[in-house]
């Protein structure tokens, strides 16, 4: 569409240029042939006055001495021959008494002429010329020592006018010609400088909009089209390194706004001492669990994890040490519990570990594995905490019907871990097994 | 086609068409041309006259027969004809080889084929001639339609200036030549007998040739009788040169060129115009004859016939 639009208005330019010369073609022959023909007819006049005062003065002695037969004779040679007179159409010689003597049409002998204008050409002779619409009529008197008559001439003017007119028509005839070839060869060099480049160039532009950015103008010349296409590829070419960094840098963005979501995804469901889950994360995944477990009938259990006298290491060690201390512990759970369940720290020294498809007999035991691993394991980064180990206090809930939320399970593993604080720590307590529980 | 090929062939075309003078393909053909290559070349070439105002026939062609045989070495005779119909008879019955033909009789010509006409004769240079309608001065009888109901005297219904042309001048002017005038026309046969019947008083209105009333070696009127031009005919050719079709294509040309190169000799035409009343030649014309040939078709141009 560009292309064609772009092709209209140098087609319209050059159809203007076209117009434009033709019409100061046609104004300026048409000057030239009107002058020229003016240049004819006065030519045309002045020829055959001259002949007709030669013709006046041949008939004179014949007219004077009435020999009207000399007179038509010479007229007749005259018409005969056409040597001078070509374009007499009618001619009279008219003595005093306004009586024709000879005429171009014999039959007319002896007319007497009686209108007015005769008379008056008569009484005051005089060389006269007359245009009219066909003819050109010239009176002449005829004299010798006085005016014994006159001579008239009816020239027509249409063969003069025709041959006017041919020339006139053959100027045209060959200025349209002329206009035509301008015409032509404008059309075919703006085909061909203009039109064709115009286009090419236009389709160049179409197709790197649509993306294909390493397009380019194949168009090579001096002027100011190739001008134009050299610009255009060179925008197109910085047009092009310039996408290609926007998409790079569009590219790099993006990898490291994901890499921030991650991180931040990440952040914000990790505990960032143990690496585990936090506490925000556990209740989403495990409220999720207890829809899905609910839904398919399935077990899930709870167990809540509370590390025994942790304040007494804070106090005595130090943080560092306490840290040590829960990143140990959370990687003793980490390692003991299944890999479907969940581990995850949700206080200072509290952890929970969600068990989806375990009952609570399933889940007391895996407590109990994790509780043990717990006790016998090693603490190489902490410092020497003496004999005693660090130890957990579990408690365990297993989805029921009358524990059938998360708020009320981690409520009856808390109590049963609670329990287990109270029984001496270092144990698993399953909540079924707490007096009055529900 | 390409295109650039069609606008070059229509400018050719158009310039070419555009072009002020254009060539003929081939030459004018001359009437000789017609002739056959190995035709008859009589000696002497056999050459018809008539006698006329008193003059007989070998003595109104004796110039030019002087001419043919003296200057340009054709031997000619002259074959004597009572009148322009024996003239013609004689030509078509293959007796004459050349014959000068009035205009009526030069268009009575067969069209098939096309005679071999090579001139027309002129007077003072003019290939025409005029027919009168001429009357008595003292008759003074000055215009056309003062001859209403007069006597009138034609020469001949084969005459061009003493018939035709006065009768299509008639009716050139709305008058029925049959009916305007007295009735019993007469005819004088020949141009002499008419004027004569005028000069008499016989008729008050003779049609003839202008160059039997206007002064000159062909006035056939008395000098001290004076006459009046009431009026003119329309131009008359005068007459034409006819060959005969079997003569032979040189020969031929030979006769049309002496005749047109007659026109340089000053002293033969002088002797012509004495003679023949013809003291030139130029080549034929048809157009020429057109307006007698017309006139011929007319239906009207018939006479009615004298009780």
């Amino acid at each position: 569409m560009l292309a064609s639009a772009a092709l209209q208005i140098s087609s319209k330019i050059t159809l203007s240029i076209s117009l434009v010369v033709a019409l100061a073609g046609a104004i300026a022959t048409g000057a030239a042939l009107e002058g020229q023909a003016n240049e004819q007819r006065m030519a045309f006049t002045r020829t055959n006055t001259e002949a007709l005062d030669l013709l006046a003065l041949s008939v004179a002695p014949a007219v004077a001495a009435g020999h009207h037969y000399e007179v038509q004779a010479t007229v007749d040679n005259m018409v005969t021959f056409k040597e001078r007179f070509e374009g007499i159409d009618d001619f009279e010689v008219i003595d005093t008494n306004g009586r024709i003597v000879a005429a171009h049409d014999p039959r007319r002998f002896g007319e007497v002429l009686t209108d007015t204008k005769t008379r008056a050409q008569l009484r005051e002779p005089m060389s006269t010329t007359e245009r009219t619409a066909q003819h050109l009529v010239v009176t002449l008197p005829i004299r010798l020592e006085h005016p014994i008559g006159m001579l008239r001439a009816h020239i027509g003017l249409n063969r003069f006018n025709a041959s006017v007119r041919r020339q006139q028509s053959g100027a045209a005839l060959l200025l349209a010609i002329t206009m035509l070839l301008i015409g032509v060869s404008l059309h075919f060099l703006h085909g061909r400088l203009v039109g064709k480049r115009l286009s090419a160039l236009a389709q160049t532009a179409v197709t790197f909009g649509k993306g294909t950015l390493a397009t380019r103008a194949d168009i090579t010349g001096s002027d100011e089209i190739s001008e134009l296409a050299g610009s255009f590829n060179k925008m197109a070419s910085e047009l092009e390194i310039y996408t290609h960094d926007l998409e790079h840098l569009v590219t790099e963005r993006t990898a490291q706004l994901e890499e921030a979501n991650v991180e931040l995804e990440r952040l914000a469901t990790t505990d960032q001492l143990t690496g585990l889950c936090n506490r925000r994360h556990f209740d989403q995944s495990a409220r999720r669990a207890i829809e899905v477990a609910q839904r398919n009938d399935r077990p899930l259990s709870v167990v809540l994890i509370d590390t025994d006298r942790f304040k007494s290491i804070n106090d005595r060690f130090g943080h560092p040490a306490g840290d040590i201390i829960l990143r140990d512990v959370a990687r003793v759970l980490t390692e003991n519990a299944r890999k479907a369940d969940l581990v995850a720290r949700i206080g200072g020294e509290e952890f929970a570990v969600l068990m989806p498809e375990a009952s609570e007999k399933l889940a007391a035991q895996g407590a109990e594995r994790m509780r043990r691993a717990l006790q016998d394991a090693k603490h190489p980064d902490a410092p020497d905490l003496g004999d005693e180990p660090v130890t957990a206090s579990f408690g365990v809930a297993a989805l029921d019907d009358s524990l059938n939320s998360l708020d009320q399970l981690l409520f009856a593993s808390d109590s049963a871990m609670y329990k287990s604080k109270t029984d001496g720590r270092n144990r698993v307590t399953v909540a079924s097994a707490i007096e009055g529980s529900a | 086609m390409k295109p650039w090929w069609l606008i070059a062939s229509l400018s050719c075309a158009l310039s070419l068409g555009c072009s002020p003078e254009r060539t003929t393909s081939s030459a004018q053909v001359h009437p000789t041309d017609r002739l056959p290559v190995d035709g008859l070349s009589p000696s002497p070439l056999r050459f018809g006259s008539t006698a006329l105002l008193g003059s007989t026939a070998d003595r109104r062609a004796a110039p030019l027969v002087n001419y043919l045989a003296k200057k340009h070495r054709i031997p000619t005779t002259v074959v004597a004809a009572a009148d322009y119909s024996d003239l013609l008879r004689l030509f078509r019955d293959k007796k004459l080889d050349m014959v000068m033909l009035s205009a009526m009789n030069c268009v009575k010509l067969s069209k098939k084929p096309p005679p071999i006409t090579i001139a027309t004769s002129t007077r003072k240079g003019s290939p025409t001639y005029l027919g009168y309608l001429v009357t008595l001065k003292e008759a003074k009888l000055n215009t056309i339609d003062s001859l209403e109901n007069k006597r009138i005297a034609w020469v001949s219904p084969n005459s061009t200036s003493g018939y035709l042309f006065p009768r299509a001048l008639l009716r050139h002017f709305n008058h029925d030549p049959d009916t305007f005038f007295a009735p019993n026309p007469r005819f004088g046969k020949t141009h002499r007998a008419t004027l004569e019947l005028l000069v008499n008083g016989e008729v008050d209105v003779a049609a003839t040739a202008g160059s039997f009333v206007d002064p000159g070696p062909q006035r056939l009127v008395p000098d001290d009788v004076e006459t009046t031009v009431v009026a003119k005919t329309a131009r008359i050719p005068f007459d034409c040169v006819v060959l005969r079709p079997e003569l032979q294509r040189d020969l031929g040309r030979k006769i049309s060129d002496a005749l047109l190169a007659l026109n340089a000799d000053h002293a033969t035409r002088e002797k012509l115009a004495n003679t023949l009343g013809i003291n030139g030649f130029v080549p034929y014309d048809a157009d020429r004859y057109r307006d007698v040939e017309k006139l011929l078709e007319t239906k009207t141009s018939k006479p009615t016939p004298s009780k």
